[in-house]
């Protein structure tokens, strides 16, 4: 097999990159902000989005930290929020029988929520792809944090209604790659899948009512995942028994 | 408030250098092991394939849950239901986001 050219390794990463980049500009914009206002200057605002970048663990820490909490738990918040990251690169090494060593060294970094949701549709993920894809996810963080750290009260100013459009890009960008699954082909839907998002839906809400937070994202899917496998394994022994 | 050589500088990097840690180690140690053909890696296969959906539907619920308070939920809604239609018709990412947004946006003029 003859390797593919430089045009084609790059095609992939403007593909998924960009919805990656309209998404990730609003939710930064919307830090940046936030920030400014709960009294951060604009180098502590960029130092948290350029060292964390993690959306949620970074809204939490700036409003404990703003609210005086102690040190000891403004980190160890952040690190139960991105806790969930944990299983990403397992899950990505698993999908796409990955064995380069460097990929986690050079990209694992920037192994956020949407960058492991878009890239572990590819068959195959190559230090090229995840590393443009992860460049461009993170530019899109760092520029819209400084906007919004410099400009977010006289854009919301000019367009009001831009806001409330921006909220909608993440939500329409993890139903899309679920749509890759469910219907993997035209035509052809999978069942599997539809079950495993069924169950997740119904431990997040059991685990969001009771009060969990964010943990209900890596609980839910846990859980699911889990139960899939529970119940794959039990149909295997079944057919074995005569 | 926020003076980065002091106090906050240790904790930003320290909450930094957590999230790298989880995002990288476990990765490492999962390539490891599968160029090991490593026993734990094989049974723990089919559990990472159905996660990898079921993270992605509880980021989406997530997403939601927090930006769609009760009054814009049938927004949302409808939103959604332009988006599977837009996935389902174009199969591309980005058209998909753009109807998704487009008809968000449409919806909160009316």
């Amino acid at each position: 097999m003859t390797p593919p050219s430089t045009h084609e390794g790059f095609r992939p990463i403007w593909v998924d990159g960009l919805p990656l980049f309209a998404g990730y500009l609003p939710a930064s914009m919307a830090f940046g902000m936030a920030a400014r206002h709960l009294g951060f200057s604009p180098w502590g605002t960029m130092a948290m989005s350029a060292l964390i970048y993690a959306g949620t663990s970074q809204f939490a820490m700036a409003s404990l930290w703003a609210g005086h909490a102690p040190a000891w738990l403004d980190i160890v918040t952040v690190w139960l929020i991105n806790m969930r990251h944990m299983g990403y690169g397992p899950a990505l090494t698993a999908r796409q029988r990955l064995s380069d060593p460097n990929l986690p060294i050079m990209t694992g970094w920037g192994l956020t929520d949407e960058v492991f949701a878009v890239s572990v549709r590819h068959p195959h993920s190559t230090l090229l792809y995840h590393g443009g894809v992860t460049l461009v996810a993170y530019s899109a963080w760092i520029l819209g944090t400084a906007a919004g750290a410099a400009f977010g009260g006289v854009i919301l100013h000019t367009l009001p209604s831009a806001g409330s459009a921006l909220i909608f890009v993440l939500p329409a960008l993890f139903i899309a790659i679920l749509w890759h699954w469910i219907q993997p082909e035209p035509g052809r839907w999978d069942r599997r899948v539809l079950a495993v998002l069924a169950l997740t839906a119904g431990l997040y809400a059991v685990a969001r009512l009771s009060g969990l937070g964010t943990m209900a994202v890596p609980l839910a899917a846990a859980g699911a995942a889990g139960a899939d496998t529970a119940g794959a394994r039990m149909a295997r022994r079944r057919r074995r028994v005569p | 408030m926020n003076n980065l050589l002091g106090g906050f500088g240790i904790v930003v990097v320290l909450a930094a250098l957590g999230t790298w840690a989880e995002r990288v180690l476990p990765w490492t140690w999962a390539i490891r092991a599968h160029a090991k053909q490593s026993r734990a890696l094989s049974r723990l296969d089919p559990f990472v394939r159905a996660f990898a959906p079921a993270v992605v539907m509880a980021l989406l619920l997530s997403s939601v849950w927090s930006a769609a308070p009760t009054e814009t939920a049938w927004r949302v809604l409808a939103a959604s239901a332009a988006t599977v239609l837009a996935s389902w018709r174009f199969r591309s990412l980005a058209v998909s986001i753009v109807v998704g947004m487009g008809s968000f946006w449409i919806l909160h003029l009316l």
